[in-house]
């Protein structure tokens, strides 16, 4: 920084403000880059797509009609019809409400309980962390569609029992990076000013260490997504996350792969609004690690 | 007119660094024009944080990030010309001819290879027993006290000043003919850092060394070097023989110098404080 | 200064403080004796120097006095109790620390208003905002300064922010681990005259640890000289300026101190 530099700098003047100045940062370094931002208007169709499900078609996603059975696409089908006659852009369009709703409950378990592993783990460390890394340790040993196939064969196929056993084997790396990141802060000279303020266990990994974990753990979260959404279609593929007729993309694949030589569309269209949305996730997550590292944390 | 002008070693005009800044709109102008040479002598820059001394030294060796910008009218090391040479002429120049050792030896050591086999890759062309008997040569010069261990200990085994030692023994080995060394002792206790600086002083005498000795501290600077120039804000302010320090005319050199603590002679009162002039900052050889 | 009556108790005394860290196999798998039989006292309003090079247990014994590294074996006392007596509460109101990196002992998401308003919160003592400005100009910040964030300011800057925050709670000791040694040698003659004048504004002691002995010679009456983990010599600040000094290290050290360009 030139001597200069400092003179010109102005200082926010509330609370609000600066944590407002913050975002803008972020989002126009987000924005610098064309891959992110890509990644962003992926995530973006997304929402768009699941909150305005009913004004993009006209067509109803579970209405069968066996007289347009197998049609290619055309202006009237844009992705063709299934082998119920149902349009199949509507079944994706649709479909990416249940999508959604699998990747949100899935993090709303997942990463609070890996916080609150890895805090726990990282800071008071001793047979505390020995135990619950061998917890996770365990669960990270299983491959996780092998295991959430366990888990679902058990509950019950079903969407819900399929989050459930997907948010199951999804926690273990979040745990980790949450630990890593909490050793690391844990001897931290802030930290220990804080302890020799009087601040107790509890103050400090909340209002230190909790909000410094979560750049790593939103990257990873947002990395994860792509994970989530395969493992999600897989079981669907088998048959075992959500039933017929929801219009679930995993299960689509599924049902068109009968078709797939001469009606190639049944099964492609679902895979590829699968694979558009996964390469989403995965490059805004890379986009936002690129803002968030902790390398270039003491720019926040 | 056969008058042979003798080529300076390092000859720079005009330098200019520049980064660019994301998070800040437009630029970042690290070294606005500096002008200087080096020969077979010690040369000391002394500046504090933020006056381009380091953007200068990366600059000459080509060691800065590709995102920087650099030009000059001149900058050149023994004739060659620096500015057009690509990243495989310069790392043939360093190392060999162009040494640097940089200001935390810590990260700048590989971690996963020993010290001597580092070390030892300084000495091309040598058969290994050769190699390992100058390598031992060299660290005991540095005042290691245990050379073999050294030799075979990994760099997060060895303290802060022994990383330092290491990399200046790593950087001195093959004798190159100008030396860059950037805050070099500033990680080490102060009776080590007194036979060190012997050191260098015999390589620039004996061997003809030119160094170029970034630092923050004026008073060293002022006992070690022949020739001081003093930076701010990327330019040069004073440039002047070490013998003539006290005589510094810039007011920003002799505020340098008042506002230490001194041990001997005491302040009853508060330490001088360096008031800056904002005019400082323009002043300084404005090459375009 | 010496009106004081020589019965008083020290403020801080330390007895014979001796820790060693286990050899962990991990890197280190000899035990490390970092502090031997260390033995101190400082007086109320002393400012108590000491100067060490790296390795020498300084920083160590610092933290070993406040609770924040592991007891290890032998006395501290404060005012006459064990500091053991003490609960973390009242402790924090009593001694607080600045530490040397100013880059690192903020916590790089929180403001300056934060910062400050973090000891008032674990004290449940509410935050006024002319109990901020106070606090911002006794450091010689602006109050502009109060919602900046730390890459904002400068190392001074910081380290302004960080003895603000070290005096929130009205602290009796201050322990200063090399506040300067990160600075800038024209920020480093700021800071320190900012430490003398809050500490007669505000009748501190000081216990400054460096390794730069001419600043602990400006700054402190009385100094000790720490090599290898233990005390080695105890000088006055006439004697250090003299060079008057028993122990060889101290020799050596001084020694090695630079002469100052006279201007």
């Amino acid at each position: 920084m030139t001597v200069s530099a400092q003179e010109t700098l102005t200082f926010p003047a509330s609370r609000a403000s600066a944590g407002l100045a913050w975002l803008c940062r972020v989002w126009r370094e987000l924005a610098a880059n064309p891959l992110t931002l890509a990644g962003i208007m992926v995530i973006v169709g997304l929402l768009v797509m699941a909150v305005a499900a009913p004004g993009m078609t006209s067509y109803d996603p579970l209405a069968q009609d066996l007289s347009q059975r197998l049609l290619p696409p055309s202006t009237a089908h844009w992705c063709g019809t299934d082998e119920l006659g149902r349009d199949i852009f509507a079944r994706i369009v649709y479909g990416a409400r249940i999508t959604l709703r699998i990747v949100l409950l899935v993090l709303a378990v997942v990463a609070p309980a890996g916080l609150l592993v890895g805090c726990a783990a990282g800071y008071l460390g001793g047979w505390v962390d020995a135990v619950l890394m061998r917890i996770t340790d365990i669960f990270l040993a299983f491959p996780k569609l092998i295991l959430a196939l366990a888990l679902v064969a058990a509950l019950g196929p079903g969407l819900d029992n399929a989050v459930i056993a997907i948010a199951l084997t999804a926690w273990p790396p979040f745990a980790r990076i949450v630990r890593a990141r909490t050793v690391s802060l844990r001897e931290a000279e802030f930290v220990q000013a804080a302890r020799l303020m009087g601040a107790g266990r509890a103050r400090i990994i909340v209002a230190h260490i909790v909000p410094l974990c979560l750049p790593p753990l939103v990257v990873r979260m947002t990395l994860e997504m792509s994970g989530i959404i395969l493992t999600a279609a897989g079981l669907g593929f088998l048959g075992l996350g959500a039933q017929p007729p929801l219009p679930e993309w995993g299960t689509m694949i599924s049902t068109g792969r009968a078709f797939l030589l001469d009606q190639w569309w049944v099964a492609t269209m679902p895979g590829i609004a699968i694979f558009v949305v996964s390469l989403g996730f995965n490059l805004f997550g890379d986009g936002l690690r690129d803002v968030l590292d902790p390398k270039t944390e003491t720019r926040v | 007119m056969r008058k042979k002008k003798k080529t300076p070693l390092l000859a720079v005009d005009g330098l200019h660094v520049s980064y660019s800044a994301h998070s800040r709109r437009g630029e970042v102008a690290a070294v606005r024009g500096v002008s200087f040479t080096v020969d077979r002598e010690k040369v000391g820059i002394v500046g504090e944080s933020g006056s381009g001394k380091s953007s200068l030294a990366r600059a000459v060796l080509g060691l800065l990030p590709p995102s920087a910008k650099v030009w000059a009218k001149r900058l050149s090391f023994d004739r060659c010309d620096l500015l057009r040479r690509n990243e495989r002429s310069m790392r043939t120049l360093r190392g060999k001819r162009l040494g640097f050792i940089p200001q935390d030896a810590r990260i700048a050591l590989n971690p996963v290879m020993t010290v001597g086999a580092q070390i030892a890759e300084a000495c091309s062309g040598m058969s290994r027993r050769a190699a390992r008997a100058r390598v031992l040569e060299m660290l005991e010069a540095v005042r290691m006290d245990d050379p073999e261990r050294v030799w075979g200990a990994y760099p997060h085994q060895l303290s802060g000043g022994m990383c330092q030692r290491a990399m200046i023994a790593m950087t001195l080995l093959p004798g190159p003919d100008l030396l860059i060394a950037d805050e070099p002792s500033s990680a080490l206790d102060v009776h080590v850092r007194g036979k060190i600086l012997k050191l260098m002083e015999e390589m620039t005498r004996e061997r003809g060394m030119g160094l170029l000795f970034i630092s923050h501290d004026i008073d060293l600077v002022g006992a070690f070097c022949d020739r001081i120039l003093v930076m701010y804000g990327g330019r040069i302010l004073e440039s002047l023989a070490a013998k003539d320090l006290a005589q510094a005319r810039h007011p920003y050199t002799r505020g340098l110098m008042t506002c230490a603590p001194r041990l001997r002679e005491g302040w009853k009162g508060p330490l001088p404080v360096l008031e800056r002039d904002s005019a400082w900052f323009g002043e300084g050889e404005a090459s375009p | 200064m010496s009106t004081k009556m020589s019965t008083k108790r020290p403020l801080l005394e330390i007895r014979g403080l001796d820790l060693t860290y286990p050899g962990n196999g991990a890197g280190r798998s000899v035990p490390h004796h970092v502090l031997r039989r260390v033995s101190l006292s400082v007086e109320e309003g002393d400012s108590f120097g000491i100067v060490g090079e790296s390795g020498s247990g300084k920083s160590t014994l610092l933290r070993a006095a406040c609770g924040l590294a592991r007891p290890g074996r032998g006395k501290i006392l404060l005012n006459g109790k064990s500091i053991k007596s003490f609960s973390n509460n009242k402790l924090s109101r009593i001694i607080q620390m600045v530490f040397q990196d100013p880059y690192r002992s903020l916590n790089p998401h929180y403001t300056v208003d934060r910062v400050l308003g973090e000891p008032l919160a674990v004290h449940g003592v509410g935050k006024e905002p002319a109990r901020m400005d106070k606090a911002l100009k006794d450091v010689g910040l602006r109050p502009e300064f109060r919602f900046a964030y730390p890459h904002q300011l400068s190392g001074g800057q910081r380290q302004r922010v960080a003895i603000a925050r070290a005096l929130m709670l009205s602290p009796r000791l201050l322990f200063l681990d090399e506040p300067t040694s990160a600075l800038d040698v024209s920020v480093q003659a700021e800071i320190l005259n900012l430490l003398a004048r809050l500490r007669r504004e505000q009748e501190l002691s000081y216990i400054l640890v460096s390794h730069d002995l001419a600043a602990v010679a400006h700054m402190c009456d009385r100094v000790a000289v720490m090599k290898q983990g233990e005390i080695v010599e105890e000088l006055t600040k006439a004697a250090l300026r003299k060079g008057r000094a028993d122990h060889p290290y101290t020799r050596e050290l001084l020694a090695a101190v630079l002469p100052a360009t006279r201007v």
